[in-house]
């Protein structure tokens, strides 16, 4: 692990300072074709930028989002591409000193990144046809001319700030860049858009009717920020939440407690080793945390029962996933579950129960739950029976493969196992068989 | 709901008369363009209209609306107002929920109305339509202090609206949301006024931008409000599936909840407070449901609820970020003596309201109450006699309808 850091840094390093070089080269060039002068107007942009910036909201897997943006795309528009860059850099140094991390790395990183963004944004805005909006104010008239332009700009800005912001995070933590993008800035795309033009208001504004104008802005602005924030606040935790109630309703069973976090461990590696989205892998955490909901509607005599279960009490069993799925539908967030909940028990060769699919027809969701379930259920002790050691319920599993168990998520699971076992990364696992 | 064909009259007559009363004004020209173009704003931002869990609607248009006011003429102005507002209405085919649309519609007709009437009589209007380039401070003075009168007299008329039918306390009402929607009211005037600038020099298309702007806002403020109701829906069907666990407690969280909102609702709670009684409430013996069975306390055979659920509560609570407001009002249950002294702390009420609310639940259906009983009494000490009269007054008068008309008062 430490080695890989190393690298990670190492790579994370070169990345940075040839972003350095990218921006300070091209700042140096767009200086020369288009200098640039300062004005009031300019300042007061500049630090209402900077302003914007140090209440930017931090996303789930570490990057930022900022309403800022609006604010440096109005400066382009006004100023153009070179006011643009050096108004986008200065503004995250405030924010950069205050931070209780102070990290040079990623101050020069943040600089460069914002520098870049706005040079492509305005240069894209400029080639498109755009034009200062401090020496020509947009009309009825040539509105409509202004409008590629500034589509031209969002999307530079978003492309380069949320590419390169995913590749950092995605060099830092090792998880592919795609799935970083994914989590953390495609819900984002479509409103970074709508905030482009939002900067074209303000541009509008500040030109025609000076500063009055521009603090009109604040105030709606300071609201939408607000709202991201306690949104992506609350979202981030919501995981942790459904795992504090579930783990009450399992610990009235000494032979369940902390199944479903463990089954949820096992899923969520499954998924990432199967290369699902990261929206679905979230997905499969929480259907993981909630799979076995529905045993509250079943008999705890039956649950807890020493012993062979007779036909009627193993039909009753058969009813948890029904009842958990029905439980959760009524949550709408939560409906998209209720599938992978009724289906967690189907197996390939049709033999399962929820409703007797096979194959194909099973959710590949249901099918990594499947796995990871029974492989927690093989290695905690049951009333009826002692735990498996690690390589029987591995054995298992793989004997299963094909006929009980989807053997793209036996093979997952085996992957994983084996590998946490080499790097001893995850020391949750080695409590698993302590039961033995 | 009180009188509710009396309001409803009232309602209409209102519309009348502030759809009547502007054209007593001289109506001067009308900028059709103007007209037309804030009339398909706010019939767009109509159907963006934020439906809230109690069945109201958050409107987004009403930042719209005062960019209509400063810069139409009055009669002309309330036409659209209301007319972009029942087209949107029909539109989204919310045709059973006339009530919701004469109520919202007479409120902003008689806000429109009394504002753009404002607005003519300062000059506001004249001056704006007539100066070229930059307006003076004083015009910015004047529109300023026409969107803030907007603004608060919506504010004023949806609370008497909702004291009426609700039968709550109008100042109590029009106080407690003046805080908690203060910033609301500041984004609507700041975009009510740039509505007017950018239309001044782009017409449509600046109204097209504002547009955007309002739904960038509304779509953070959904975003929100799915992730509260994912948190508020969560928690319930979780809570219910742990009393599902045990025998004879199935029920008891949610009719607890049920009382305590009533109580609450008629104690003058309201937004996060009443919140905050109500997770509470609902998950007040959530620290029971972890024990096994043999843990549980057997008293002449039932089974009852050992002394310490409460601290056992606090623990599971506290584990969850979004409940961090209900962590002190279980502290309270757990350690009455550490609670706050002023006599009307809305903590100190809420826990009292859960466990005379508790007590009551489990003595009609015939169970033994938690081993730690008469904690009512001990937190209900902590209450000034006059505050502690109202609650139980408001108690008993939730418990009747509760149980008689078996209400469901935590719907929200």
């Amino acid at each position: 692990m430490i080695v890989l850091a190393d690298k990670t840094t190492i790579r994370l390093r070169v990345f940075i300072v040839g972003l350095a070089l990218a921006a300070a080269g091209g700042l140096v060039l767009s200086v020369r074709a288009q200098p640039t002068r300062v004005s009031s107007a300019l300042i007061v942009l500049a630090i209402l930028t900077a302003v914007a910036d140090s209440l930017a909201v931090e996303m789930q897997q570490g990057g930022v989002m900022s309403v800022a943006y609006p604010l440096s795309s109005a400066t382009i528009i006004l100023f153009g591409p070179t006011a643009g860059a050096i108004v986008a850099g200065l503004s995250c140094i405030p924010s950069a000193i205050s931070r209780e991390d102070r990290s040079w790395e990623k101050a020069i990183f943040n600089v460069s990144q914002l520098v870049l963004a706005a040079l492509v944004a305005g240069w894209t805005y400029w080639a498109l046809g755009g034009w200062r909006l401090s020496e020509d104010l947009l009309s009825t008239d040539n509105f409509t001319h202004a409008v590629l332009p500034v589509l031209g700009l969002a999307i530079g800005a978003v492309a380069v700030n949320t590419g390169l912001v995913s590749m950092a995070i995605s060099l830092s933590t090792g998880a592919p860049f795609k799935n970083v993008w994914q989590l953390n800035y495609a819900w984002t795309t479509s409103t970074q858009i709508a905030l482009t033009f939002v900067g074209l208001v303000i541009a509008q504004v500040t030109a025609s009717d000076g500063m009055v104008g521009l603090f009109l802005f604040v105030v709606p602005l300071l609201i939408a920020r607000q709202f991201y924030q306690r949104y992506t606040g609350l979202r981030s935790t919501y995981a942790g939440t459904v795992r504090s109630l579930v783990a009450v309703i399992e610990a009235k069973d000494p032979y369940t407690r902390g199944h479903s976090e463990r089954v949820a461990s096992y899923a969520t590696a499954i998924a990432g080793a199967l290369g699902l989205r990261p929206t679905h892998i979230e997905q499969i955490e929480l259907a993981a945390l909630l799979h076995d909901l529905g045993k509250v509607g079943v008999s705890r005599r039956i649950l807890v029962k020493d012993g062979q279960l007779d036909s009627e009490e193993f039909s009753e069993i058969e009813r948890h996933p029904a009842i958990g799925a029905h439980i959760i539908e009524s949550v709408p967030f939560l409906a998209d579950l209720a599938p992978l909940v009724l289906h967690h028990h189907e197996r390939p060769d049709g033999t399962g129960y929820g409703e007797g699919l096979s194959g194909d027809e099973i959710p590949v969701e249901a099918r990594i739950l499947a796995v990871a379930d029974c492989y927690d259920a093989m290695t905690s002790t049951r009333p009826y029976r002692a735990a498996l050691t690690k390589s029987a319920a591995a054995a298992e599993l793989a004997r299963g493969a094909g006929s009980q168990f989807d053997p793209a998520a036996v093979g997952a699971l085996l992957g994983w196992l084996g590998s946490a076992e080499e790097s001893a990364q995850y020391p949750g696992l080695a409590d698993v068989g302590d039961s033995t | 709901m009180r009188r509710p064909g009396l309001i409803r009259i009232a309602e209409a007559a209102v519309l009348a008369m502030a759809l009547a009363l502007p054209w007593l004004i001289p109506p001067g020209s009308t900028d059709l363009v103007a007209a037309s173009s804030f009339f398909v704003a706010l019939l767009i931002l109509g159907l963006f209209d934020v439906l809230l869990p109690r069945g109201d609607a958050a409107d987004v248009g009403g930042a719209l609306a005062i960019g209509a006011v400063l810069l139409l003429n009055p009669g002309v102005c309330v036409a659209i107002v209301v007319g972009a507002r029942v087209c949107a209405h029909v539109v989204q085919k919310r045709g059973r929920q006339l009530d919701y649309l004469l109520g919202s519609a007479a409120r902003r007709a008689a806000t429109t109305a009394a504002c753009s009437v404002l607005a003519y009589l300062l000059g506001v209007k004249a001056t704006i339509s007539h100066t070229v380039g930059q307006l003076s401070p004083t015009t910015y003075a004047g529109m300023v202090l026409v969107a803030l009168c907007f603004v608060l007299l919506e504010l004023v008329l949806a609370q008497l609206q909702s004291s009426l039918r609700h039968g709550r306390r109008f100042i109590a009402l029009v106080l407690s949301n003046l805080p908690f929607q203060g910033w609301l009211l500041a984004a609507q005037v700041s975009v009510g006024l740039l509505s007017v600038l950018v239309f001044r020099s782009m017409t449509f298309w600046g109204l097209a931008l504002v547009v955007l702007l309002l739904v960038v806002m509304r779509q953070a403020f959904v975003l929100l409000l799915d992730i509260r109701q994912a948190y508020h829906s969560t928690i319930e069907v979780l809570a219910r599936a742990m009393e599902a666990q045990t025998k004879g407690r199935l029920g008891h969280a949610e009719r607890v909840r049920d009382i305590a909102t009533l109580a609450g609702r008629s104690i003058g709670l309201h937004g996060s407070g009443l919140e905050s009684l109500q997770y509470a409430a609902m998950l007040h013996d959530v620290g029971a449901e972890e024990l096994s069975d043999d843990q549980a306390v057997e008293d002449d055979g039932d089974r009852c609820l050992p002394s310490d659920v409460p601290s056992r509560s606090v623990v599971v609570v506290e584990n969850v970020e979004f409940l961090a407001d209900v962590v002190p009002i279980l502290r309270i249950l757990e350690t009455p003596e550490t609670a706050p002294r002023a006599g009307r702390h809305h903590r100190v009420v809420s826990a009292y309201i859960v466990s005379r609310a508790s007590d009551i639940d489990d003595a009609r259906a015939g169970a033994s109450p938690a081993a730690g009983t008469g904690r009512a009494e001990v937190v209900g000490a902590l209450l000034r006699g006059q505050t502690r009269r109202e609650v139980e007054l408001a108690i008993l008068s939730a418990e009747t309808l509760v149980y008689r008309t078996g209400t469901e008062a935590g719907s929200r």
